[in-house]
């Protein structure tokens, strides 16, 4: 399920995640930087993408709804960097903007999954018994669920909208995580240390917080990660399906399924917002896989 | 095991119980009712009123229900929910709302294409995903290794309605070529017109979950490679293919199975996308068609049908788990 | 390739109507037709018919490939009375009308069950009674649908509009119940309807492919929705109809009018998505294609050896609706002020390329829709009038409203939903967004649970719809789905214009109807009409043009020239 970039497997969790055991995170980032190049260059790239997103009121130079920027159909040009749409607006302004909406949409929607999931999955791990085996039957119906159909009812019911695509991309993460989150508080329940500290008398929050999270915790930045690139690529899906942020919103995966019925292909406008979305899950991905080596002392040094 | 196994598929029908009632009840009182759609824009309230009796929406839900008065229950035997699991559980495998055409009959036309699509992307992705994850492993950190491992993270990377859009379009823009449309070519009757219409859709699909085999098989094998077995073998002097071959590579084989079989579950969905940009009518193609049209009859079914390969695809998983790591036991 | 005008193809491909009449030695009968063979008696004569490339002696055979979106409707299949929209095309090919009447000329008149047809009246405002004498030989071909291979009569007209009356969910119900006094097959060869009053649309509704008429047996049957047989051009043989993936249409080889049709049989195929049925197109998988944009008709047409088939008007456009029964659309000044604030020339510009044109309450290019001169007067842009109309309500430069629209996957609400926005709000409307998806606007939108809306983008090809938009029963004529004008006044002005039998005096009427409404302020307004923007390859010949639904029954005359 885990790695298809479909609006349904977008929605799914790395199953490679699920098995990689934790540990502790002990170096500095500055020597991870020198030796993980490839991660450095995903996080600039977020980063950058960030500034854009923040400043792009200040950095696009049209509004985005303003279709008399241009003819329709411009190539590129100093006026237009990244020419112009069917209708005449500014794609480099589009694309700027869609930088809000499409991270702000992975940023919002994975933060509220991944939290969810942590908390439900430290219960269920933890507690155990039959409130354990009640949540992951749950788990499991929620995950034998077709996504496609439970995204189109939450869009019928909320309306398309900024807000559903959070809700639902950060509901589709929840099932998934919880299950990997659980397991890991498993496999460290079971550890010998843990099992001392209670034997030494610990608290359940002590062992808890002080045993448990901090492991779990790593494990979950590491998938939340990923999924924030793979929260992006189910964003362009959703508006392949009809669900996704509502036209005239400038949302990448809007734009891009726009300019892909917009025969024939005017190149700039099917290229430029497919390159945002492409780096954009390309630096997530290579950040994702970076945290992971450093959190993970078994590949230390290795990549 | 057998008792295991019978756990497991136990276990199975309880949420297939859950996930029909689940589905049952969210696509009535929550998406809303689908003689509003179905009826059209000329419709008045009589028409709706019309086609609600015609669908049977104006029957009890379930055959047990509450009432404000005593005796507070009412039992119906006309109620959707039985009507509907009958339909189910009769060989009919349910049926489409308006004409009740028997579900049967198209998922006849329509598995066949799913299946074959699915089949032929799991090939790619094993086919490319093993060897040069293994490359990739043993040439760690060489030039070959960064090649594969930034293609592999691209592979995730793109969109796959995009490249599917490219796919479809450059070959005709060029070469006025595109894929055979217009229903599955049966691989019997013209086994090259067959390939020309699923290769490229299978190759769309493969490219995300090669590139996650690629990355996971790169994983395992390091993993394996650095437990103290294969060390012992090494250091008894066997030369490093037949360590490779013999025993690191069956047992980095165990995840990439796991994963390959939960993939199959997710490429369902991700066939959808596929099956409407190449025009195949396949189970998911179906499944979209009927959201779109709010026939909430065959979505249900549908629904159970999809539930129900996710929950069988997993116990497999299990299970192939169980015999490929014998350290691994049931109970 | 030339660009003949639309117009010009449209009266010739009438006077090759007429002489196909000749040679089939039908006589015309009725007052309509003997007004129409006076003019344009002695036209030019050109054998050109159809398309612009000069056609050639017909080669029959072959089978025409043809890839669509949509196939069929969902709910009703192929049920010519109950399907929507996307079954129009087949049920066109299949089954006969009586008569087809050209939507934008009362003269043009296509006789394929009826060979002539007469109108009895006593005066201008009694019932009228229609007398259709059936053609003798209209036949049924072989079939594996137990339909018998005999002639279509009379009774089957008679089962047809029984049906359609009761259901209140045929399509031509509207037509059928309330115009239909009352209808009887005097004998196997005579029709007679007689109506509850004068209805000038009568000839052109009793022919439109909703109201087609398979053979009275083929009704009661459960293959109604999955096959189709009757005395068309084509039939669709029990198991060719594959929902979601194709269709294939067959010759009809005992078809009334000798010769034709030219083509073997037809395949449709499905492409659900844009990309593929261009690609289908290209690859010769379709003989046509629509394209989506202006830029690709000239990219193609420049590439390949294909043509478009004329600058013909689609009568599609996509409107905004005012709820006149919510604040602040119940004041016609804030009514006004929206009027002008859309700028009908941004649409055509950056829509479609150019390729379009102004619509009034009636869109062009509906007979009785108003000249552009006189538009520009009543509607045109101007936004500072819509500001001050604006300070004149509110005493303040802007107003809030809240507008919904579907988010559908139809391409052209994508493309006007920024223009419009960006334009109301230059204009000094604060635009509050309601993105519905198409089943909740749709309930919204039947149940007038709006302020205000953009519209479907919807096919009307007579006057009388457009006008009913601003009608307080609307335009289904049951009160749902927008209110109009709630004007005892316009209402009783616009039932008027129905009963009015005469071209030219109903023409005026409808004119003067329009600019009454434009002084009340108009509760709907439609933005523009595009022209059509079909290709085929140039092998392709006869395709007839559109003439408000008339072409749908000359699809007999295409041909392959392979």
């Amino acid at each position: 399920m885990a790695t298809s970039s479909e609006a349904i497997g977008v929605l799914g969790i790395p199953a490679e995640e699920a098995l990689r055991p934790r540990r502790h995170w002990t170096r500095s980032a500055l020597r991870m930087a020198r030796q993980n190049p490839l991660g450095t260059f995903g996080l600039a790239i977020i980063i950058f993408l960030a500034v854009v997103a923040v400043f792009a009121p200040v950095i696009a130079p049209y509004d985005v709804g303003e279709y008399t920027a241009g003819q329709p159909r411009e190539d590129m040009s100093w006026a237009h960097p990244f020419g112009t749409d069917d209708i005449g607006r500014d794609m480099f302004s589009r694309v700027v903007f869609g930088a809000r909406i499409s991270m702000g949409v992975a940023f919002l929607s994975v933060l509220a999954g991944t939290a969810i999931a942590l908390v439900l999955g430290i219960t269920s791990g933890y507690v155990g018994g039959a409130l354990d085996n009640f949540m992951q039957r749950t788990v499991d119906t929620v995950l034998a669920f077709p996504q496609l159909l439970f995204l189109l009812i939450l869009a019928t019911i909320l309306g398309p909208s900024f807000q559903t695509v959070v809700f639902a991309i950060a509901i589709g993460i929840v099932a998934p995580v919880t299950r990997i989150i659980r397991g890991a508080v498993l496999s460290e329940r079971n550890n010998q240390y843990v099992e001392a500290a209670r034997a030494l008398g610990a608290t359940t929050p002590r062992i808890l917080f002080i045993h448990i999270a901090p492991n779990v915790v790593a494990l979950a930045i590491i998938i939340a990660t990923t999924l924030l690139g793979l929260a992006i690529l189910a964003e362009a899906s959703l508006s392949f399906l009809g669900l996704g942020i509502p036209v005239p919103n400038p949302s990448w995966g809007t734009d891009i399924n726009r300019a892909r019925n917009a025969l024939p292909f005017h190149l700039p406008w099917v290229f430029f917002p497919g390159l945002a979305i492409t780096l954009t899950v390309l630096a997530f991905n290579l950040l994702g896989d970076t945290l992971r080596d450093l959190l993970d002392p078994r590949l230390r040094g290795r990549l | 095991m057998r008792a295991y196994i019978i756990r497991r598929l136990i276990s199975g029908v309880v949420i297939l119980f859950i996930l029909s009632i689940v589905t049952f009840l969210l696509l009535r009182v929550v998406a809303g009712d689908s003689a509003d759609l179905l009826c059209g824009l000329a419709c008045d309230e009589e028409g709706i009123e019309q086609f609600r009796e015609k669908l049977g929406l104006n029957d009890p839900y379930f055959p047990i229900s509450l009432t404000g008065e005593p005796p507070f229950v009412e039992f119906s035997r006309d109620n959707q929910y039985t009507t509907w699991i009958k339909d189910l559980l009769t060989g009919n495998l349910g049926s489409a709302a308006i004409n009740q055409k028997p579900l049967i009959d198209t998922m006849q036309q329509r598995l066949p294409v799913t299946v074959e699509l699915l089949i032929i992307t799991v090939i790619f992705t094993v086919a490319v995903g093993v060897p040069f994850g293994v490359i990739s492993a043993l040439y760690r950190n060489s030039f070959s290794d960064y090649i594969v491992r930034v293609t592999a993270v691209l592979g995730l990377a793109l969109p796959s309605f995009w490249v599917a859009t490219l796919v479809i379009y450059f070959p005709s823009q060029w070469w006025s070529y595109s894929p055979p449309f217009g229903g599955m070519i049966s691989f019997v009757d013209d086994p090259w017109g067959n390939l020309r219409q699923f290769v490229p859709p299978a190759a769309v699909l493969a490219l995300a979950s090669a590139a996650g085999i690629m990355r996971l098989t790169r994983s395992s094998l390091l993993e394996v490679m650095r437990t103290d077995y294969i060390r012992t073998a090494r250091s008894k002097g066997l030369q490093d293919r037949t360590v490779i071959s013999r025993h690191a590579l069956k047992n980095s084989m165990i995840p990439v199975i796991t994963v390959l079989g939960l993939q199959v579950a997710g490429l369902l969905g991700g066939s959808v996308i596929i099956e409407f940009i190449f025009g195949l009518p396949g189970i998911g193609l179906l499944l979209y068609e009927s959201l779109l049209r709010r026939d909430y009859q065959v979505v249900q079914s549908m629904t159970l049908y999809i539930g129900a390969a996710v929950i069988l695809m997993n116990l497999l998983v299990d299970i192939s788990y169980a015999w490929l790591d014998p350290r691994i036991r049931y109970s | 390739m030339d660009k003949t005008s639309y117009w010009d193809r449209f009266r010739r491909q009438r006077i090759t109507r007429r002489r196909m009449l000749a040679a089939t030695g039908v006589g015309a009968a009725g007052l309509l037709i003997a007004a129409a063979c006076d003019d344009d008696e002695g036209g030019d004569g050109e054998p050109s018919d159809g398309t612009s490339v000069p056609s050639g002696t017909p080669q029959p055979g072959g089978r025409y490939k043809w890839s669509t979106s949509v196939i069929s409707d969902a709910t009703f299949g192929l049920d010519p009375h109950l399907a929507i929209a996307a079954g129009l095309e087949y049920f066109a090919r299949t089954y006969n009308v009586l008569i087809n009447r050209s939507a934008v000329d009362d003269t043009t008149i296509v006789y394929d069950l009826a060979e002539s047809y007469e109108v009895i009246s006593e005066d201008e405002t009694s019932p009228q009674t229609y007398n259709f004498t059936i053609r003798p030989g209209v036949k049924i071909p072989p079939n594996n649908l137990d339909v018998p291979e005999r002639d279509m009569d009379a009774e089957d007209a008679v089962a047809t509009f029984e049906r359609i009356k009761a259901q209140p969910l045929a399509n031509a119900c509207q037509f059928v119940c309330q115009y239909f006094a009352s209808h009887a097959a005097t004998s196997p060869s005579l029709y007679t309807v007689t109506t509850t009053k004068p209805y000038a649309w009568f000839e052109f509704n009793i022919g439109r492919a909703i109201s087609t008429i398979p053979p009275r047996e083929f009704l009661e049957s459960a293959k109604l929705t999955s096959a189709s047989v009757g005395g068309g051009p084509y039939s669709i043989a029990d198991g060719a109809f594959v929902d979601g993936e194709r269709v294939a249409l067959e010759k009809n080889p005992v078809y009334w009018d000798t010769g034709k049709p030219y083509m073997d049989g037809y395949d449709v195929i499905i492409i659900p998505d844009r990309p593929g049925l261009r690609a289908s197109f290209i690859s010769e998988q379709s003989y046509q294609y629509g394209a989506a944009s202006e830029a690709e008709v000239a990219e193609l047409i420049g590439d390949h050896d294909v043509y478009k088939a004329s600058d013909e008007p689609s009568y599609t456009f996509i409107g905004f609706a005012m709820n006149v029964l919510r604040p602040p659309w119940d004041d016609p000044r804030i009514r006004k002020a929206a009027m002008h604030a859309i700028n009908r020339q941004d649409y055509i510009d950056r829509v479609y390329g150019g390729a379009a044109q102004a619509n009034g309450i009636v869109h062009w290019p509906v007979t009785g829709a108003l000249d552009p001169a006189e538009l520009e007067e009543l509607q045109g842009y101007n936004p500072q009038m819509s500001k001050d109309l604006i300070r004149e309500v509110t005493g303040q430069d802007s107003i809030d409203i809240t507008v919904m629209f579907p988010t559908s996957p139809i391409q052209e609400h994508e493309l006007h939903l920024p223009i419009f926005i960006d334009q109301m709000t230059q204009a000094g409307f604060n635009v509050n967004q309601v993105p519905l998806d198409l089943g909740g606007w749709l309930t919204a939108y039947r149940a007038k649970d709006y302020d205000a809306s953009l519209s479907l983008n919807q096919i009307y090809e007579t006057a009388e719809i457009p006008l009913d938009f601003q009608h307080s029963k609307g335009p289904a004529g049951s009160e749902i789905y927008a209110g109009g004008l709630q004007d005892p006044e316009i209402d009783a002005a616009i039932d008027a214009t129905k009963s009015i039998t005469n071209f030219d005096e109903r023409v005026e009427a409808v004119k003067a109807v329009q600019r009454q409404i434009y002084e009340a302020g108009p509760a709907f307004l439609p933005f523009v009409s595009p022209l059509s923007r079909t290709i085929y390859w140039n092998y392709v010949k006869d395709v007839p043009i559109g003439l408000g639904s008339t072409g749908l029954f000359l699809v007999k005359n295409v041909w392959l020239d392979l």
